[in-house]
């Protein structure tokens, strides 16, 4: 019935976060702190596309009119072009001048638990698991939605003419493509190279439901031994899509089903700092204890043209607005 | 030729915060999203409507919440693109709180004692003595200290105790 390991893991950690000691009770929360540091690079998929980039306070550029940490970053610059002269002509002058952008950042903190020391002992599962499950799961959720509520704001709403995406892209952000299959598929990787800055793709996001109706393609659209080895194993992570490798969530309440995302590479996407890195703070007062983590992070696509998103219904619109090339 | 004529706002020219009371990482606050259109001062007397939603000011019964968090700081509005998105933090009104804000209508006077009303019109989003039948409005606080120059940058400050007696409705 009880685990003996699980039983020591508990009791182990119960000496520890229980201790009078400062310096055990450091020992028992750097424990819970190195196991959910370890499960933070692999769950979430922020980092898929924006990988975290450690920040220090030197690296903070300092405002005036508030003392929230902010970091100014640049964007590269746009030429004014090259034409054609007669002799004796001199060139055009145009000032040399960049983009910049502020990066700011908030808090993800997890709800602080609380308890009675003694109930723990009544625990069967492991804790350490409960704590990293209660507590990460919900950090790494929070920073996945943050990054699409930047993404979606950003892409504008479906099919829509007059977006600042189309403004400053010439592109839709957001298209219907029909529903999947293999043309529906090709029209959506058209997607970043019809904005006027062409970026590549790199990968893709879609969820767990929808990437059946990948593996549901037959073989007259796939081609190949393909079709039979998905209709045996289903789909592969390391299978690639239309040349990109898509990355397919559980979580199915931040990315729709239907819906598909494809981002640019990191660099030209945008930025993921850390600043204070995911923390577990735990305190203890006589047989009451409490704990919460959190971090400081900072996210920012800054690159309109590095995103786009197809729902896989209805039928193609076309990416570009009504006289632009778009399918 | 214009020189010096650069106006800057610095962090504490809007703030409010707790003189006493506060109990570190427990202490009585909330946080809900800005609803569209409206924007504040740090230190505003703001409510939640019925959307659950902050907005600027403060009804006849609707709970105090004083704003730790402008509308537009950084870390709850940012540029385009950005990750940041959490609701401004309040001190909520019930809390056992004597705050010190900057967002008062400074034409009132403020004894020891004198209750708090809700600012109304341009004055919404700041606090204001109550009339001697304060049961006539919406009671968000009670005035401690007064106004002083605070200790650090020298801005008019009001010392107050909060407070929620709503108003009470006769029919």
């Amino acid at each position: 019935m009880f685990d003996p390991e699980t039983k020591a893991n508990n009791a182990a950690l119960l000496a520890a976060l229980s201790s009078d000691d400062s310096s055990i009770q450091k020992e028992g929360r750097k424990t819970v702190r190195e196991f959910l540091k370890i499960r933070a690079r692999e769950d979430g998929f922020l980092r898929e596309f924006i990988p975290e980039v450690p920040v220090t306070p030197d690296d903070l550029t300092p405002q005036v009119d508030t003392n929230r940490p902010t970091i100014v970053l640049e964007k590269e610059p746009n030429s004014a072009g090259a034409s054609s002269m007669p002799f004796g002509r001199v060139p055009n002058d145009h000032y040399m001048d960049t983009e910049k952008y502020r990066c700011m950042f908030d808090r993800i903190m997890s709800f602080r638990y609380t308890g009675d020391v003694a109930l723990l002992a009544t625990y069967t599962q492991d804790l350490r698991q409960a704590f990293n499950d209660l507590m990460l799961k919900d950090i790494l959720d929070e920073e996945d939605r943050k990054f699409l509520v930047a993404v979606d704001a950003v892409l504008g709403a479906v099919n829509t003419d007059g977006t600042t995406r189309v403004t400053n892209t010439g592109a839709y952000g957001y298209v219907t493509v029909g529903s999947l299959n293999r043309v529906s598929l090709a029209h959506a990787r058209k997607g970043l190279g019809s904005t006027d800055q062409h970026l590549p793709t790199a990968r893709a996001l879609i969820n767990c439901n929808t990437i059946w109706d990948v593996v549901a393609l037959g073989r007259d659209t796939i081609g190949g031994d393909k079709a039979e080895q998905m209709f045996l194993n289903g789909w592969s992570k390391t299978d690639p899509l239309m040349g990109i490798e898509p990355v397919v969530t559980i979580k199915t309440d931040l990315v729709e089903d239907d819906i598909m995302y494809q981002f640019t590479s990191p660099d030209a996407l945008g930025d993921f700092l850390v600043y204070e890195p995911l923390t577990v703070w735990t305190k203890h007062e006589a047989y009451m204890f409490e704990m919460f983590a959190y971090e400081t992070i900072s996210g920012m696509i800054g690159n309109d043209a590095g995103a786009c998103k197809v729902s896989f219904t209805e039928s193609f619109n076309g990416w570009r607005p009504s006289g632009g090339s778009s399918s | 030729m214009s020189n010096g004529t650069i106006t800057v706002t610095q962090n504490y020219a809007h703030l409010c915060e707790a003189r006493s009371g506060s109990n570190g990482l427990h202490d009585l606050m909330y946080s809900a999203g800005v609803e569209s259109g409206q924007s504040w001062n740090r230190g505003a007397l703001c409510s939640l409507n019925a959307s659950g939603n902050l907005i600027k000011g403060c009804s006849d019964s609707a709970m105090p919440l004083f704003a730790k968090t402008a509308s537009a700081d950084f870390d709850v509005a940012g540029e385009r693109g950005t990750f940041v998105d959490a609701g401004p933090a309040c001190f909520v009104g019930t809390g056992s709180f004597e705050l010190y804000t900057t967002e008062y209508v400074t034409t009132d006077s403020y004894a020891p004692n004198t209750k708090l009303w809700p600012g109304t019109g341009n004055d919404s989003g700041k606090v204001q003595a109550a009339d001697a039948n304060y049961n006539d409005g919406n009671v968000v606080g009670c005035v401690s200290e007064g106004v002083a120059a605070d200790p650090s940058y020298g801005q008019s400050v009001l010392y107050f105790w909060t407070m929620f007696i709503p108003k009470i409705a006769m029919t």
